[in-house]
């Protein structure tokens, strides 16, 4: 605050607009455990529709007709099984679109679809916005968390700001958004300096 | 050999059994000579049970109810959309500019078969995803069903080293039987969800009459002064004139005006519609009145802000209960008051990154 006010205005602006601080409580563990079940509906939703939609195009379009007709002489062959390379690609589809969904929603707004239906919002521990790193870092840190018997998650429940090893990681934390208020001593210097 | 007498015996019973064959069909059969007694012709036999008829796959119904409403909803934009085009004066089979200087042909409407292999194979998958059995290996299932067919289909189309290896049905086996089965179920469908829209209606018509603030609605409605202007001029349109002849011919709609009409909260508003003349078409008009349309707008969004502001509020509230059991588990000491509040969700663009 002191720093703003020292700091000369731009030529031609008068006032400076801001939006003020708001306080807003740590999230705890059932609320996040909610709006994590939620997300995880929605990614599962996703990856069943998507299975349909590849199922049926795959079988209808002749696209395995064609690979026989392409690969019929060629000796074309895989060092694995068939069930191996299903499973993997399962699996990496299933990783890498939970990768994409978290990270796009944290780095674009804070919240996931769960969280923001359960009213909570992922910050820095400052505060601010998460950068890209941040929301990288938060969403690989779930592999320790869930690794280590979900230790890493269940550490909110004991945790001074209900942190979780990811939010460690990352130096994030989870708030609830809905029932943020602004900060009312801020507003009081604020309205003092404009009077 | 003192088994002749045996041998004689049979050789009689066999000769009388041959006379009997070239015999049956004019005359009666003779007793045969057995000399054992003799059983009786015909043994009652008691009368099996019907065959239960098999439960209802709830699933399936759906389904069917499902493709039906589909089907059914095409068909009627089919119908309407004809009726629409007369209305605005179209002609089909017209080539457009560039069709015309490119000698391209107008193709025909599109080939059923893709319709019925999708609905084949809607009820085809909707067959393998029932649950059932171990719920672990039924979720694999389902996983496998969707995501490990696709990849499964694929490796179906390269060569592998070993030859015994079991390839994949083929994609036009299946196309075949989803088409076949589409056609089947095309029709079951569209009948199943004739007969349910109808029950339905039949249902929910009576229900919505007999409801204390539907009835109050329509009183209020019906009262109000820009009521008889939108009677006459909605009296003055054909379609309108039609809708209502139709609803009235109904029996389901003289059902629902006989509830009305014996309400309590109704006897005004019939004393009052009597000498109008414009009841029924006060009764088509109801659904399509924007204050009505609006003010279930306004209930819904207000009722689902308000459950979802209880689902946190408990959220919250089980928060502190899992934190409470947990520290006593962990024979911490309770937290004294809540973790300190993050400051700042939104900063000045100053200290924006």
């Amino acid at each position: 605050m002191q720093q703003d006010q020292a700091k000369p205005l731009p030529p031609g602006v008068t006032r400076v607009a801001r939006i003020s601080p708001i306080y807003a409580r740590y999230a705890g563990f059932v609320s996040r455990v909610l709006a994590m079940l939620v997300d995880l509906l929605i990614i599962g939703a996703v990856l069943i529709a998507g299975g349909i939609a590849i199922d049926f195009f795959v079988r209808t379009s002749g696209l395995t007709q064609l690979l026989r007709l392409l690969s019929n002489g060629r000796g074309w062959a895989l060092p694995v099984s068939a069930f191996f390379v299903s499973t993997s690609f399962e699996l990496i589809m299933t990783l890498s679109f939970s990768y994409l969904y978290f990270a796009f929603f944290y780095l674009f707004g804070g919240a996931t679809l769960g969280k923001y239906l359960f009213g909570l919002r992922v910050v820095s521990a400052d505060g601010r916005r998460l950068t890209s790193t941040q929301a990288a870092l938060r969403v690989l840190g779930y592999a320790p968390s869930a690794l280590a018997l979900y230790f890493g998650f269940f550490a909110v429940l004991v945790d001074d700001k209900r942190r979780g090893w990811h939010d460690r990681i990352a130096r994030t934390v989870v708030v609830h958004s809905w029932k943020a208020q602004p900060d009312e001593e801020f507003l009081r210097r604020e309205i003092a300096q404009l009077n | 050999m003192a088994k002749q007498p045996n041998f004689d015996a049979a050789k009689r019973q066999l000769d009388a059994a041959l006379n009997r064959l070239d015999t049956a069909d004019t005359q009666p059969d003779p007793l045969p000579a057995w000399d054992e007694p003799q059983r009786p012709a015909w043994v009652a036999v008691p009368e099996a049970p019907a065959p239960a008829p098999l439960p209802v796959q709830a699933s399936e119904a759906l389904t069917r109810l499902l493709i039906g409403a589909v089907v059914l909803g095409l068909d009627g934009l089919g119908a309407q959309a004809g009726r629409w085009e007369r209305a605005a004066g179209l002609e089909r089979g017209i080539p457009t500019p560039n069709q015309a200087g490119l000698d391209i042909p107008v193709r025909a409407p599109g080939d059923p078969r893709f319709r019925h292999g999708l609905i084949g194979w809607v009820f085809e998958t909707e067959q393998e995803l029932r649950p059932q059995g171990n719920p672990l290996q039924w979720l694999r299932g389902v996983a496998g069903h969707f995501s490990g067919s696709v990849f499964s289909a694929v490796l179906d189309g390269l060569p592998r080293f070993v030859p015994n290896m079991q390839r994949a049905e083929s994609g036009e086996q299946d196309t075949a039987r989803w088409v076949a089965r589409g056609q089947l179920e095309e029709q079951r469908s569209r009948a199943f969800a004739s007969a349910a829209i109808d029950d339905m209606l039949n249902q929910a018509i009576p229900y919505l009459a007999s409801q204390r603030g539907v009835q109050q609605a329509v009183s209020a409605l019906v009262r109000s002064p820009a009521m008889d202007d939108a009677i006459v001029v909605l009296a003055r349109r054909e379609g309108v004139r039609q809708a209502v002849a139709e609803l009235v011919r109904s029996p389901v709609m003289e059902d629902a005006v006989t509830t009305l009409v014996r309400s309590p909260a109704m006897e005004d508003a019939v004393t009052y519609l009597v000498g109008t003349k414009a009841m029924d078409e006060a009764i088509s008009t109801l659904a399509h009145s924007p204050a009505l349309v609006e003010l279930v707008h306004t209930q819904s969004s207000s009722i689902a802000d308000a459950v979802v502001e209880e689902v946190r509020e408990r959220a919250v509230s089980a928060d502190i209960f899992a934190e409470r059991l947990a520290r006593r588990l962990l024979r911490r000491p309770p937290r004294a008051k809540l973790p300190p509040e993050a400051h700042g969700l939104f900063v000045s663009r100053s200290r924006q990154r």
